[in-house]
């Protein structure tokens, strides 16, 4: 059985026709994972069997589970799980068990989902190559000396190399959609507010989102079917009524989608520019109708997402105070002490940099120079979607301006893990929902296209990006067969 | 702008933080690239754009107690626990 190969739903659907067990499919994918890509924190092995034991029993007792019930599948080490390490892929929270688990992970455990393990990730998310993870890089399934990108890159790296059958990510400018678009799978940043960010660990509260990371949209409409809606624990949380039942047709007519012409300019990659148009060619012939945006805003929105996020994460971090949780430093001898050494000894130095980032716009005589004015940006990128959002359904981008990069290659420019993020941390700064889906492939590296709609509209984007996937086999290509490890 | 010593200092006392001389170089080096980067929000005129008062009405819940995790639970995951409360070094003389 090619069981590599198989959607989190195709998997589910043998899992209940008796083609395969639960036992047998989570044993595999433990036997599977590869040590070297390094895409997971925690595995949990034992406990991983115990639960598919339990979940085939389930299924068995006909209990009302879910689609993607039995199925194993990883979450992205910032996912709080009770009693088993959370570490955020870093050393201030090594050895952290939480007493509680997040609203996602208690979700998916209802509706019969196998938790194989925690997935490593950018230290506190804060990254998009995955190198500042305190257990070291993941490695790209395509091309092992390529970043998996960040920072949900072992959630990508493990989807892509079929070391899960789908994860769950964390996007706040762009976490979940950048290491997809590198790896070649499909993700979706939702809509701010559709999912309960309940044990996430904070890193950026107004832009933060848990989405799916999976090998097509169709799973991750289910997966987001699962883990959406209002949570009393998460006072951002809304109803996310949303209804993918029109959604698998194929068919995109009468659907407009807005190009905006501020994202085709020389940073980006000649052959992500090539594939990306093919894309938006394909959804034309689809049925759908191409109009060209102006959105000039969009050239400030690193900048706004760059003082907002690390402002927010300033803020979120101080809760790290060698007391509570977290790393602690016996030789302190006093209070002060007792928090700058435990800080300083647990927060490796890109999170030490960006929580000093923040402290400068947030303080006296910089504020309103870089944290107000950030703002007020922000204010105005929304504007400008909601006037696109009059002349067009959907908006279509490259995810990323280039694809996967060297490891280690932009270790000394500090900009360049941000301007990563040029097409992606709109969506975050304007609580928009965005799906990242494999659009063809540059030198044996896939790209992704990146879809944005309008809030609480996750159906239209992905009833456009499943007619496109139903259309073509980008995401159905494997890292054994372009060039990656052979399976 | 220049991230010199007297700036990191200062952010490293308000952050609780302590860089050693070659950490707190590199950082002030590369605050220095990205504060350059950032000052591009100066040159947008925002029209005198108020805050941001889009985000639509928070909802509200009633205040229901409801049974919550144990003093036990909550301090397992701490360093310095004493008599069910978290210690720290002694604050008062």
């Amino acid at each position: 059985m090619d069981w590599r190969r198989w959607t989190a739903l195709e998997a589910g659907e043998r899992i209940r026709r008796g083609e395969v067990g639960c036992v047998e499919l989570t044993k595999q994918i433990l036997d599977a994972v590869d040590p070297e890509l390094n895409a997971w924190a925690t595995l949990l092995g034992e406990q991983a069997v115990a639960q598919a034991e339990d979940a085939q029993k389930r299924i068995r007792a006909g209990e009302d589970l879910s689609p993607l019930a039995g199925v194993p599948m990883g979450l992205k080490d910032n996912i709080c799980t009770k009693g088993v390490q959370t570490a955020c892929g870093s050393k201030m929270l090594e050895g952290f068990a939480p007493p509680y688990s997040a609203t996602v992970a208690r979700r998916l455990e209802r509706a019969g989902a196998v938790l194989v393990g925690k997935l490593n990730m950018d230290e506190f998310a804060m990254g998009g190559s995955g190198e500042t993870s305190c257990l070291g890089p993941t490695g790209n399934p395509w091309d092992r000396e390529k970043t998996p990108g960040g920072s949900s890159g072992g959630c990508a790296a493990a989807v892509a190399a079929g070391e899960a059958f789908y994860a769950l990510g964390s996007d706040t400018g762009g976490s979940i959609r950048q290491p997809c678009s590198f790896c070649g799978v499909t993700g979706i940043k939702p809509t701010y507010g559709a999912v309960s960010r309940y044990g996430l660990v904070a890193f950026a509260s107004s832009l933060d989102q848990i989405g799916p990371v999976a090998r097509d949209v169709r799973d991750c409409a289910e997966i987001l079917r699962i883990i959406g809606g209002a949570d009393s624990r998460d006072g951002t949380s809304v109803a996310a009524n949303w209804d993918f039942a029109g959604c698998w047709s194929g068919d995109v007519a009468g659907l407009t989608i807005g190009l905006p012409k501020e994202c085709w300019g020389p940073e980006l990659q000649e052959g992500v520019k090539i594939r990306v148009m093919e894309a938006a060619r394909q959804l034309e012939d689809l049925g759908a109708r191409l109009t060209e945006v102006s959105m000039p805003m969009l050239d400030y929105a690193v900048a706004a997402y760059c003082v907002i996020a690390c402002a927010e994460a300033s803020s979120n971090l101080a809760r790290y105070d060698g007391i509570r949780y977290g790393h602690s430093a016996p030789e302190a001898d006093s209070l002060e002490d007792v928090y700058i050494l435990a800080r300083s000894q647990g927060f490796g130095l890109e999170v030490k940099g960006r929580i000093l980032l923040g402290t400068l716009v947030l303080s006296e005589g910089y504020s309103d120079a870089y944290y107000s004015k950030a703002l007020q940006a922000q204010k105005l990128i929304r504007r400008e979607f909601d006037t696109a959002f009059q002349n067009c359904d959907i908006l279509l981008t490259p995810c990323v301006p280039t694809t996967a990069y060297a490891l280690g290659s932009h270790a000394a420019d500090p900009l360049q893990n941000y301007l990563g993020d040029r097409y992606t941390s709109a969506a975050n700064l304007a609580g928009l929902p965005a799906v990242a889906a494999p659009c063809g492939f540059d030198e044996g590296l896939p790209v992704g296209m990146q879809l944005l709609g309008r809030a609480m509209d996750e159906a239209t984007l992905v009833r456009a990006a499943h007619a496109y996937q139903l259309a073509t086999d980008h995401h159905k290509q494997h890292p054994g067969e372009v060039g990656g490890r052979e399976l | 702008m220049t991230v010199d010593d007297k700036l990191m200092e200062r952010l490293e006392s308000l952050s609780r933080l302590k860089l050693d001389p070659g950490q707190r170089r590199e950082t002030a080096r590369r605050l220095e690239v990205v504060m350059a980067y950032l000052d591009k929000l100066g040159e947008l005129d925002t029209g005198g754009a108020t805050l941001p008062d889009e985000g639509g009405v928070c909802p509200l819940r009633e205040d229901v107690a409801v049974e919550s995790f144990s003093r036990e639970d909550m301090l397992a995951v701490a360093s310095n626990t004493e008599d069910g409360f978290f210690t720290t070094p002694r604050v008062v003389g």
